[in-house]
Formats: structure tokens, C-alpha cells, sequence
């Protein structure tokens, strides 16, 4: 909120210099961000000193709980109670009546008092309406409001000086000299002063005349009874509205007004006749005219101060500060709190109505270390008697921990994205055609781009692998660790979390074959880290977004926990990928869950192995594990290992085939091996071979 | 044969000693010892040629000078060696050029902010606990004290997903759902990913959050103010007071507001603190009796405080980065410094 200097230094009746006060407020909890000098005179105002030095604008960010701060008297009487002064005392003044009776005049009937407790009017005839004064214009101006004219000005003008929210009607106006207060019924319409047409609902609460709606109750006055230029007599309303009700309605029509944003926090209920008196007043003031005598003033329900039991022992419970009762109770008399004492030092603390955040010891605890300072919080540690029992979220965190450093030692470098994504990224990463079901959409997202969580880590890689190809980054290696959201597109489906790893490797001078590989390769070096011994990389169905048959699925029991393969270059393409794209992503809960098993060494072999290499020609269709397990099927003595590492295509090997090579090592475990012996062996599995099609090319060679 | 034998030995080890090269060194081994022709070897075949009774003695003495020759010749290899490497016109190692670097990766400077963050408060006993991204009202805000149609809610713009489910614009509803399902004491930390419908130059609608919570008898603001105390004497050195300013949030009473020293200027005033030499690092207070009644702890016996320190905050401090949104760029000329 912002508030004049010269008009705050005028009510809090102080000489401060306005940095000092700000200072003293921002130190208790009324923080101002700013502190502005005001390059035009100051106006006099009249009845007030005369403006000292040049003026000041202060920004104050009023927290939520401190709606009686929200006026330039309030923030006022928080200054006075700072500076250790007593509260001033405000006995209404003395209103000049002149008129009629306001009985005669208009009649009014609150007949929703849930949504209206407490509804006050006065009625001011024979005025003439025009500009305000310059020193009225000047502090509404500098306040944030647009000078009107000097009836609305005036009703501004109060509702910045105490915080209650006035509106104005024009009187001559009301049909049938009336006025009903009630909660809408039903759907309706009413042309707000603003000139939009406003849906009205259920529950709204609305100012009615003999036959139309008014004004949206709290919130904003209806075009039909604006002031205007001819106006001459006016009804003054000011009232306390429900805070829930008059904060749905201006949700719902996404209208916060002055008035709007002080009925939700709260206004003082016992100083709506005082704002309502000063505004009639200075109406007459200003616009002349009389004031017709007596007021409405509909308070069915009296709203009493709440007495609080305070025991001043509390206040070092809950904040370890020491404060006497004697300095409790001067805190509390200062900021205009009502005590009565009781034995051993306790009180009976009733907070004044404009405090309506106050409602428990706690509260008022928080009043006198608030004022006494929060410098005096000693700063200590506690003892603690906690045992630290196991829980299921630690060893996650730490194997989460492993993941990210297993894979940097990899060399991938961890991003971080947003976790957000388009329906037309949606819809790449969908198979074509298909409709973005299965993401969870946000009902009010930032922009489009933001719309929905992103069902995989895919589309945030390739996005950081896009940012830096526009910076002249062609290859990368990147991983990101972070949740993935599916489900929830019906009433019925819970949309569900999953944490995942994801890495992206794009290489453009590796073929895609190596990079492939690579890619294998750190997922089964990340598995084999992470003790996952029934992980298994298994042909099977892919997202859409790998290409078919360039690709494996991770399991771990058996059941499905990743991917990974060829991102398809349609889609790499879109991000300016400038070769092949490699990813893998994997579930992290299946992996995470498992206990850390301490590793059992095996001996080691006492005599020395024997290595063969072996090379020869097969259809291009066999695979190296489908002769791998071949081999091993075959339980040839003294094979310790047969694993393919060449691969060979060319003329001379043929259309339609392929070389492999596949290395052997034997090992007896309590003697050398023979020459014949391994020799022996050999010839098994070149029988093998022979058996399922393979063509031996050349003599094996011996390392 | 007994004299050729020892005559070889004797040529043998004089060339070797005159040998002035390497390479030279090689034909002189190749002449000695070459499978073909080489002197030695011929010398061996010889012996073989021998009267049985003559073998077995200048079998031994062709052994002995072999050995003697080939242990002469690795020595002078030695010599000659260290003699090219030290010698006036010996290739150098040029040890200035730059090292080879292996390929490694590098760890995102927010989760190593967020690891250091939760290690300096597991070191004081807490623990960690985790909770859902997409969260209740209930949870997000009814049960910390903010019921709906609560004005302290404009101060946490929300995504909604559905009407009762939003993305959690904080890690506190870890707080209750822990208080929810055990008892005190309880002291826990949340690391997390939060949400808030909002973004500017200095807001990501995106960041993260380390939420903290005590819980006992006894615990008071002074014993918040000693743990955070702590928490940036461990996160920036010692030497940086940490300040209190009575702040709101709904979920506690007295609710603060922490500043601690500047780093970049300890204080006196500079731009990263805007000249107060403070910054604002963290939100705290005591935990809100509604908020112990919300989860059925007695707010008579137990007390407890909480505390919310942004992550990013404390990642452009201790790494003195000026803009937020460089944290989710993922651009590697920034990644690469960390
Ligand atoms: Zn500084």
C-alpha cells in the first residue's frame, strides 16, 4: 500500500523523520520497500499543520493478517504504538445535521444480514457537485486513485483515511426511496460503474433500489445511480460485508477493486458510523449542502471484542524472549488493547475490532516480541532427544544421489527444465494423429507453451539439446533426474507422479551404430552399479518417439522400467538435431527400492586363462546374443566366457551376411590348460557353428 | 673352442662398450644374437657338434658369456637411453602445453545446492521426507491454515489441475502429511520442486525448496533462530549474522522473515543486496497452533517451528548468479562452469 508521508506524519500526531519510521514499521512486520520524495509542493490541507519539508511516498507491503493497516490512520496508530506513544483518543466528531430526517426519506432493509452484518447510510441533500479541493486531489493522487469529482473523491478520500470502503448513490435516483441489501438469487446482470455488464449469482451480494440491482455489494457501485454533474442530494453507504462472500464474487469476476481487496482482510465493524460521519461531513465540507438527520445504521448482531487469557510466561515458551507482565501489558495498552488483570501476573487481553487477526495467546505473544523487537530472539540450539528412525525416503534420496553421480562419472552433464510442455509438443511426441490424452493439463496455465506436465523427460532434453545446437553445440551428453506426471485426463484416473532418469547423447560424427551402443552401455554400467541383478535390456514395445527395432526395453523382474534406442529423426529434426539422437529413460522407483546388498568377492582364478578369438560369417538376420546363448547351451568344458565384439559387413563377405567375431576364454580352475585341451574345446564350438549355419573364415588366432 | 668361446666374449664386450648409438647398439645385438648367422647362435650350434664328453663344459661357458653379453647389452641400452633423452638435442616434453582432459560430466549447480542445503541439516539430525508434486487443497493449503477463500492465498499464485488439486506452491504439506503420520518429535526436512503461476525476470514459475520442521516440547523461535544460525554459518563461512523481521505466513505464529548478511559485501552495501547489505534468504516461524490441531497434536504440550529456504536464492549467492532463469536454460556454457 502506498501512503503519503505529510498525511501519515498528520495523523500519527509524531516528529519522525520518515526513514526512522520506516525503519521501525519494516522491524515489525509492516516492511516499506520503498521510500519515494515527492518533487511537487505539498498543499495545505486545511485544518492540519503546515506541511514540514518536502513530501515522501512509502510503500508498504501490508501483509495479509493486517488489514487495520491498510489506511493512513491505521498505519498511524501502528506508528504512535511504535514510537511508544499512547493510542489517540478518537471520539467521533460532532456531526451539523440540518436536513430533514433521514426516516422520511429513503428506507432500508438488510435481509441478508450473513452476508451484510452491519449497514449504515446517510443522506446529504442540496449539493453541488463539482472538482475537488488541490490538497484532496493531491493525496488521492499520489495514493493511486483518479480524482472523479468531490463526492466520489470524498468517499475515496475516507476509505484511504480509515480503511472503511464507502459508496455513493444518487439519491434522487433510488427507485422508490429504497434500499434492500440481500444475497442474489438466481442469475442476474448489473452495469457496473466501470461500464461492464457483471453476471450476478447465487450467493452475490447486491444493493437494490425499489427495482433494480444498484451496486455489487463491497465491490463496486452500478451506472444507474452514479453521480453525476446534476446530482443533487446523495446517499452515503457504509457497511461491513462477509469477507468470504465479497471475496468469491470478486474471484469469480476476476474484479478486485479498493473496496474489494479491504472487505476480504477485513475492516473494523465498529468504525464504519465514524468513516460514514467524517465522509458525510466532509461532503458538506465540500460539496455543500446539509445533512439530513439521523443515520441507518442496520447491526442485528453485535460483534464483541474477544477476551484472551494471556499469561505472560508464553510469551518466553513460545519465543524464549523474556518479558515482564508489566512490559506485556504496556505493549498491549499501547497498541490500544483492553486488559483486565488477573492473579499471578495473567490478563484478560480483549483485542480493539480493528485487530481482527488477533484470536489466541499465540497472537499476542507475537504482538509484544513483534514490538519489543525480534533482535531480542536469542539465538540457541535445542537439545535433541529425536532417535532417528529408518525411513523409506532416505535411502531413496541417496540412491538418487548415485544415479546422478554414476552418470556423471559417465560424462553426461545434469540438466534441470521446466516441467512443462505444449499440447503441440504433445502431439510430435505422440505417434501422429493422436490427441495429447494420457498428459495432465494445467486449468490455468501461464501461456500454451506451459500447458501440460510433461509425460516424459524426452521433450525437456531434446529442448536444452536445441538450445545449445543454436549456440554451435553439436554433440552432448545429458541427463536430467525429475518427475514425469500421466493419467488424470478422466474424473476417474489419479494422475500419477513418477520419478525417472533420463539421458540424451547426441553425437553427430559417431555412427549411429557406436552411439547406440554407448548408450546400451551406460545403462547397463548404471544398472549393474545400482545392484539391479535381475535387469534385463529386452526387445519389446517402444513409445512412439524411438524407431522401431532401434531400441531396447528395461526390465527389472521381468517388468517394463525404461527404454531406450534412436530418437526418431523426424522428431530429433525438430530441435535441430544435426545427426543421430540416442536416449534412454528409466522409472527410478523399481531401481531406488532395492536394498544396498554388500557385494561378495569371489576368488580369484589361481592359474592363467586362455583366450581365442574366432571369426566367421552368418546371416544378417542372426543376432550375437542368439549365438551367444547358443554357445553357452552347448556347456563346452573350461568356457569361462564367449562374448561377440566385431561385427564386419563388405564385398567380400556378401549380400545379405555378416562377419562376427567372438572372443573366448577358457579356464580350468586347478591346473594350466593344455594346447589340446583348449584345442579340444575349440572344436566344439566350431561344430556348433557349422550347425546353425556359420561359415568359419579363417584360422583362429591365439592371444 | 673353449677360446673361441672366450675371444667372442671378449669382441662381444668391447664393441658393446664402444657402442655410440642405439641403433648401432641393434646391429650389434642382431650380429650376435640374429636367429640367422648371428654369432652366438651360431657358436650354440656348434657346441651341439661337440664330442658328448665336450658338451657339457662349453655348453656352461657358452652360457655364461651369453648371459655376461646380454646383461652388457641392456646396461649400455640404459646408457644410451638416458643419454638421448638428457642429451643437448633430446626431444623435450613441452610440459606448458595444456593436459588432456577426460570426458567428464558436471553436476546441475541447483541439485548441488539442494544436496548441500539437505547435508547441512542432516548433519543437525533431520530427515528427510518427500511428498507429491500434484497436491490437495487440503494439504497445500486448508491444513496449513489457509481454508478457502483465505486472502493469504493471493500471496502463493497457484496452477490448478483440478478444482481440489493443485501444484503444490510449497514443500510445507510434507509437514503434515509427515505430522499426519508420525508422532513428535519430529524433525524433517522436504527437498523439492515447487509451483507458483507467476514469472517475470526475477520469478521462475518453477523452483525449489528446502522445507524444514521441529517439533517437541519445549522447542521455541529462539531454537529456530539458533538452527538457521547455523545453517549459514555451515552454507557461506562463519562471519554473517542472520536477522529476524516479523513477517506473515498463515501456517505460522510468530511467522519471520530471515535476512543474513551480504555475501559479496559482508554487509557494507552493494548491488547484489541493493546497498542494505542484507538479503532476504528464508521464510520462518512458529508452527501455528491450527496447524498442531489440523494433524491432532495438542498445541498445549507441543511446540515446534518450520522454516522454508529457496533453493535458487542460495544457488545465486554462493555462485553469483544474477538471473534465475539461467538455472533451466540447461545452456552448457553456463552448466560448464560448476
Ligand atoms: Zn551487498
Amino acid at each position: 500500500m502506498k501512503v503519503l508521508w505529510s498525511w501519515l506524519r498528520e495523523l500519527a500526531d509524531v516528529e519522525a523523520r520518515p526513514d526512522d519510521v520506516a525503519h521501525r514499521l519494516t522491524f515489525a512486520g509492516l516492511e516499506v520497500e520503498e521510500i519515494k520524495p515527492i518533487e511537487e509542493p505539498t498543499p495545505t490541507v486545511p485544518a492540519a499543520p503546515p506541511p514540514a519539508g518536502p513530501d515522501h511516498l512509502l510503500e508498504i507491503n501490508v501483509t495479509p493478517n493486517r488489514a487495520d493497516c491498510l489506511s493512513v490512520f491505521g498505519l498511524a496508530r501502528e506508528v504512535r504504538a511504535l514510537l511508544g506513544r499512547p493510542p489517540r483518543n478518537s471520539r467521533p466528531a460532532r456531526i451539523a445535521e440540518q436536513g430533514p430526517s433521514l426516516e422520511g426519506e429513503i428506507e432500508v432493509s438488510v435481509v441478508h444480514p450473513d452476508v451484510c452484518p452491519r449497514y449504515m447510510g446517510r443522506l446529504v441533500l442540496n449539493i453541488r457537485v463539482g472538482e475537488s479541493p488541490e490538497w484532496l486531489r493531491y493525496r488521492l493522487r499520489h495514493m493511486g486513485l483518479r480524482p472523479i469529482n468531490n463526492v466520489v473523491d470524498v468517499t475515496n478520500y475516507v476509505l484511504l483515511e480509515y480503511g472503511q470502503p464507502l459508496h455513493a448513490f444518487d439519491a434522487d435516483r433510488l427507485a422508490g426511496r429504497r434500499i434492500d441489501v440481500r444475497r442474489q438469487e438466481g442469475e442476474g446482470h448489473l452495469l457496473t460503474l466501470d461500464g461492464q455488464r457483471r453476471s450476478l449469482q447465487n450467493g452475490d451480494v447486491l444493493i437494490c433500489d425499489g427495482e433494480h440491482p444498484i451496486a455489487l455489494g463491497g465491490i463496486m457501485g452500478g451506472l444507474n445511480t452514479e453521480i453525476h454533474p446534476e446530482t443533487r442530494s446523495v446517499f452515503i453507504e457504509s457497511a461491513y460485508f462477509d469477507a468470504s462472500t465479497i471475496r468469491r464474487t470478486s474471484k469469480r469476476l476476476k474484479l478486485q477493486t479498493e473496496s474489494s481487496y479491504r472487505f476480504e482482510r477485513g475492516v473494523d465493524i465498529q468504525g464504519v458510523p465514524k468513516a460514514l460521519d467524517r465522509c458525510a461531513s466532509l461532503i458538506r465540507e465540500i460539496a455543500g449542502g446539509e445533512i439530513a438527520q439521523g443515520r441507518i445504521d442496520a447491526y442485528p448482531r453485535r460483534v464483541s471484542r474477544r477476551k484472551i487469557l494471556f499469561d505472560p510466561s508464553s510469551v518466553k515458551r513460545h519465543t524464549g524472549v523474556r518479558a515482564t507482565a508489566a512490559e506485556c501489558a504496556a505493549t498491549f495498552e499501547r497498541l490500544g488493547f483492553a486488559l483486565r488483570r488477573r492473579p499471578r501476573g495473567r490478563l484478560d487481553v480483549a483485542a480493539p475490532s480493528w485487530r481482527v487477526d488477533i484470536e489466541r495467546e499465540i497472537d499476542l505473544v507475537e504482538e509484544v516480541v513483534r514490538v519489543k523487537g525480534f533482535e531480542h530472539i536469542p539465538a540457541v540450539l535445542p537439545a535433541v532427544r529425536l532417535v532417528p528412525r529408518a525411513h523409506a525416503a532416505e535411502p531413496s534420496r541417496s540412491a538418487e544421489g548415485l544415479v546422478r553421480d554414476i552418470l556423471v562419472s559417465a560424462g553426461f552433464q545434469e540438466v534441470v527444465s521446466l516441467p512443462f510442455v505444449s499440447a503441440q509438443i504433445l502431439h510430435v511426441f505422440g505417434s501422429g494423429g493422436e490427441t495429447p490424452a494420457g498428459a495432465v493439463g494445467i486449468l490455468n496455465p501461464l501461456s500454451e507453451d506451459l500447458h501440460y506436465l510433461r509425460p516424459s523427460l524426452l521433450p525437456s532434453l531434446l529442448q536444452a539439446l536445441a538450445t545449445n545446437v543454436h549456440h554451435g553445440r553439436r554433440s552432448l551428453e545429458i541427463f536430467e533426474v525429475g518427475s514425469i506426471h500421466t493419467g488424470g485426463t478422466g474424473a476417474s484416473t489419479e494422475p500419477s507422479e513418477i520419478p525417472m532418469a533420463a539421458g540424451l547423447l547426441a553425437a553427430p560424427p559417431r555412427p549411429k551404430r557406436e552411439a547406440f551402443l554407448e548408450v546400451k552401455g551406460f545403462v547397463e554400467t548404471l544398472l549393474e552399479r545400482l545392484n539391479t541383478s535381475d535387469a534385463a535390456l529386452v526387445a519389446g514395445s517402444l513409445p512412439p518417439w524411438y524407431v522401431e527395432g532401434e531400441g531396447l526395453v528395461v526390465t527389472v523382474g521381468k517388468n517394463p522400467i525404461g527404454w531406450l534406442g534412436s530418437v526418431r529423426s523426424e522428431i530429433a529434426a525438430r530441435y535441430d538435431a544435426t545427426g543421430p539422437v540416442l536416449a534412454f529413460e528409466l522409472r527410478l522407483e523399481p531401481l531406488l527400492q532395492r536394498r544396498e546388498v554388500p557385494r561378495k568377492a569371489r576368488p580369484l582364478a589361481r592359474f592363467p586363462s586362455v583366450v581365442r578369438d574366432l571369426s566367421f560369417i552368418i546371416d544378417e538376420g542372426t543376432t550375437a546374443e542368439s549365438i551367444r546363448q547358443g554357445i553357452a547351451s552347448q556347456r563346452i568344458a573350461w568356457l569361462e566366457e564367449a562374448q561377440p565384439f566385431d561385427e564386419y559387413r563388405g564385398p567380400q563377405i556378401g549380400p545379405g551376411k555378416k562377419g562376427l567375431t567372438f572372443r573366448l576364454r577358457f579356464q580350468h580352475p586347478d591346473k594350466t590348460l593344455t594346447e589340446e585341451e583348449v584345442n579340444g574345446a575349440l572344436l566344439q564350438v566350431r561344430e556348433h557353428l557349422q550347425t546353425i549355419g556359420a561359415s568359419l573364415r579363417e584360422a583362429e588366432s591365439g592371444i | 673352442m673353449e677360446e673361441r668361446i672366450a675371444e667372442l666374449r671378449r669382441l662381444a664386450e668391447r664393441e658393446i662398450s664402444a657402442a655410440p648409438s642405439l641403433d648401432a647398439l641393434e646391429r650389434l645385438r642382431i650380429k650376435l644374437f640374429g636367429r640367422k648367422g648371428g654369432a652366438f647362435t651360431e657358436l650354440t650350434k656348434s657346441v651341439a657338434t661337440l664330442p658328448v664328453e665336450a658338451r657339457p663344459l662349453n655348453g656352461r661357458l657358452l652360457n655364461e658369456a651369453k648371459n655376461s653379453v646380454t646383461n652388457l647389452l641392456e646396461t649400455r641400452h640404459r646408457e644410451l637411453s638416458r643419454a638421448l633423452a638428457t642429451g643437448p638435442t633430446a626431444p623435450q616434453i613441452d610440459t606448458t602445453f595444456p593436459g588432456r582432459r577426460p570426458h567428464i560430466g558436471r553436476r546441475h549447480p541447483l541439485t548441488l545446492t539442494m544436496d548441500l542445503l539437505c547435508d547441512v541439516f542432516l548433519r543437525m539430525g533431520f530427515q528427510v521426507r518427500q511428498g507429491p508434486e500434484i497436491e490437495t487443497d487440503y494439504h497445500n493449503f486448508e491444513a496449513l491454515n489457509m481454508p478457502p477463500d483465505h486472502p493469504a492465498r493471493d500471496m502463493q499464485d497457484t496452477f490448478y489441475i483440478a478444482d481440489d488439486k493443485v501444484l503444490r506452491t510449497h514443500t510445507s504439506p510434507v509437514q503434515i502429511r509427515t505430522m499426519l503420520a508420525e508422532r513428535p518429535p519430529i524433525q524433517m526436512i522436504a527437498p523439492g520442486r515447487v509451483f507458483r503461476r507467476d514469472s517475470d525476470l526475477s520469478h521462475s514459475p518453477v523452483f525449489h525448496q528446502v522445507e524444514g520442521l521441529m517439533a517437541d516440547r519445549g522447542i521455541h523461535m529462539g531454537h529456530l533462530k539458533g538452527i538457521l544460525q547455523r545453517f549459514v554459518e555451515d552454507v557461506f563461512g562463519t562471519g554473517l549474522a542472520l536477522r529476524f523481521r516479523p513477517s506473515f505466513f498463515p501456517f505460522v505464529e510468530p511467522g519471520a522473515e530471515g535476512d543474513m548478511q551480504c555475501v559479496a559485501c559482508r554487509g557494507a552495501g552493494c548491488g547484489v543486496c541493493g546497498g542494505s547489505g542484507w538479503v532476504e534468504i528464508l521464510g520462518a516461524g512458529m508452527v501455528h497452533p491450527r496447524v498442531f490441531e489440523n494433524v491432532g497434536y495438542d498445541p498445549k504440550k507441543i511446540t515446534g517451528f518450520a522454516f522454508g529456504i529457496g533453493v535458487e536464492r542460495i544457488a545465486m549467492l554462493l555462485h553469483n548468479v544474477g538471473n534465475i532463469r539461467l538455472f533451466y536454460e540447461n545452456d552448457m556454457r553456463f552448466l560448464e562452469q560448476f
